[in-house]
């Protein structure tokens, strides 16, 4: 044990992950997924909660707003704006550093 | 052991009020906070301002800790000294309930933090809980897919209920393209299952250490070039530093300082492999000697040119 060579799956490449999938990974409640879908953090593939699929990329965004709010105390929709400034700030840093 | 100053570490007087140490928490939580903060080793003090935080915030911990005196200086080899917490009573056990990893000085006044075992559902045969951790890759590693040893700490209950500090390796593949902030995902090494369920599974966050030349963003990589003034003006060929080795990358003439000449398909492999974009800086040889400011001041005259034709100044 521990020396075979552990083969693993590149999460947002290869899967659409479901609500519990999601929930179990990022060890979070189904109620606080649902609340960043409601809040427009996530957008799912799907009608209803049972049949929602989540692209891996979303991953990443999970676990940052979760940190966040555990982290600094701050709520969903700050949470959710701190999320899209950051992603604003790593797309324009090509712009700001390169042009 | 070090000393730790939680104190200094937060930036408030020892007689700070409770007020005062979670406003000045606060203010550095939000400054070094890993997923914002650009400043350099965020990670390592936002760990130690939680730290503080942790012991400071709580008025049990804090009495504590201030009974070990003011004689003692931030770094200083520490041990505590015997039976300094009698007469105090810890809630929870004495462990505190962060999960985050402590230092080994805080460890020695306040106990281990206690891996919490939770489990879902009513199954009968209950699933471990998934774990996180991150792991640190080259470009290399990325560009050619790699085996890396892994080292993770976790803590298992001990005979006496103690929570033990045990150690494991893990060797794990890393694919050939991944990107930063990937995740990896290793089945059944997550926490173990209760009674005969499932172990959960491991999450790998991939991030890249810092390169000396390369710069990354998703799948394409940033190399900033130094060229000649001549380079630039007439055009050359020039042999240029890439992740999967050297190329020859042909400068057309009139070339601008900033300009990106990009190759396509140089950057992270993939199904749709990112591209390489190389970001010209034309450098400036220096007039250091007579002969060269010679030269310099021959082209002043040689040359029309008005850098700053645009500017309309006078």
């Amino acid at each position: 044990m521990g020396h075979d060579i552990l083969h693993g799956i590149v999460i947002e490449e290869s899967e659409a992950l479901s609500l519990s999938e999601l929930c179990r990974i990022c060890n979070v409640e189904v109620e606080w997924i649902i609340a960043l879908v409601n809040e427009g953090i996530l957008e799912p593939a799907g009608t209803r909660p049972e049949d929602w699929f989540f692209s891996g990329i979303v991953l990443q965004r999970v676990l940052v707003v979760r940190r966040l709010q555990r982290d600094l105390d701050i709520n969903l929709a700050g949470a959710a704006l701190v999320l899209e400034l950051l992603e604003e700030r790593n797309a324009s840093f090509v712009k700001t550093n390169f042009y | 052991m070090e000393y730790k100053d939680y104190y200094q570490i937060i930036g408030v007087s020892r007689d700070a009020t409770q007020d005062d140490i979670k406003r000045a928490y606060r203010k550095l939580a939000r400054k070094y906070h890993p997923d914002v903060s650009k400043e350099p080793e965020a990670e390592t003090r936002f760990k130690e301002i939680g730290e503080a935080y942790e012991v400071l915030k709580d008025p049990e911990k804090r009495t504590a800790y201030d009974r070990l005196g003011t004689r003692w200086k931030s770094g200083q080899e520490f041990q505590p000294p015997p039976g300094w917490d009698q007469g105090f009573e810890f809630h929870g056990g004495g462990f505190t309930e962060a999960t985050s990893q402590f230092s080994s000085f805080f460890e020695s006044l306040f106990g281990r933090s206690q891996q919490s075992h939770r489990y879902r559902g009513r199954e009968f045969n209950l699933r471990g809980e998934d774990s996180h951790a991150k792991i640190s890759i080259t470009l290399e590693d990325s560009f050619q897919g790699s085996i890396r040893n892994l080292t993770l700490q976790h803590t298992e209950p001990g005979q006496d209920g103690r929570p033990l500090a045990k150690e494991r390796t893990l060797k794990v593949r890393i694919p050939k393209g991944i990107q930063q902030g990937q995740h990896i995902r290793l089945a059944g090494q997550g926490s173990p299952g209760a009674r005969g369920g499932k172990a959960g599974d491991l999450y790998l966050e991939i991030v890249f250490k810092p390169h000396p030349l390369f710069r990354v963003e998703g799948k394409d990589i940033f190399l900033e070039l130094p060229v000649a003034p001549w380079e630039a003006a007439l055009g050359a060929t020039v042999a240029i530093p890439t992740p999967a080795g050297t190329v020859d990358l042909k400068i057309p003439a009139g070339s601008r300082s900033g300009q990106k000449l990009r190759l396509k398909e140089r950057g992270i492999p993939g199904a749709s492999s990112g591209d390489l974009y190389v970001i010209l800086q034309i450098v400036l040889p220096a007039a250091d000697s007579e002969e060269t400011r010679a030269f310099y001041r021959e082209m002043e005259q040689k040359f029309t040119f008005n850098p700053r034709a645009g500017m309309s100044t006078r």
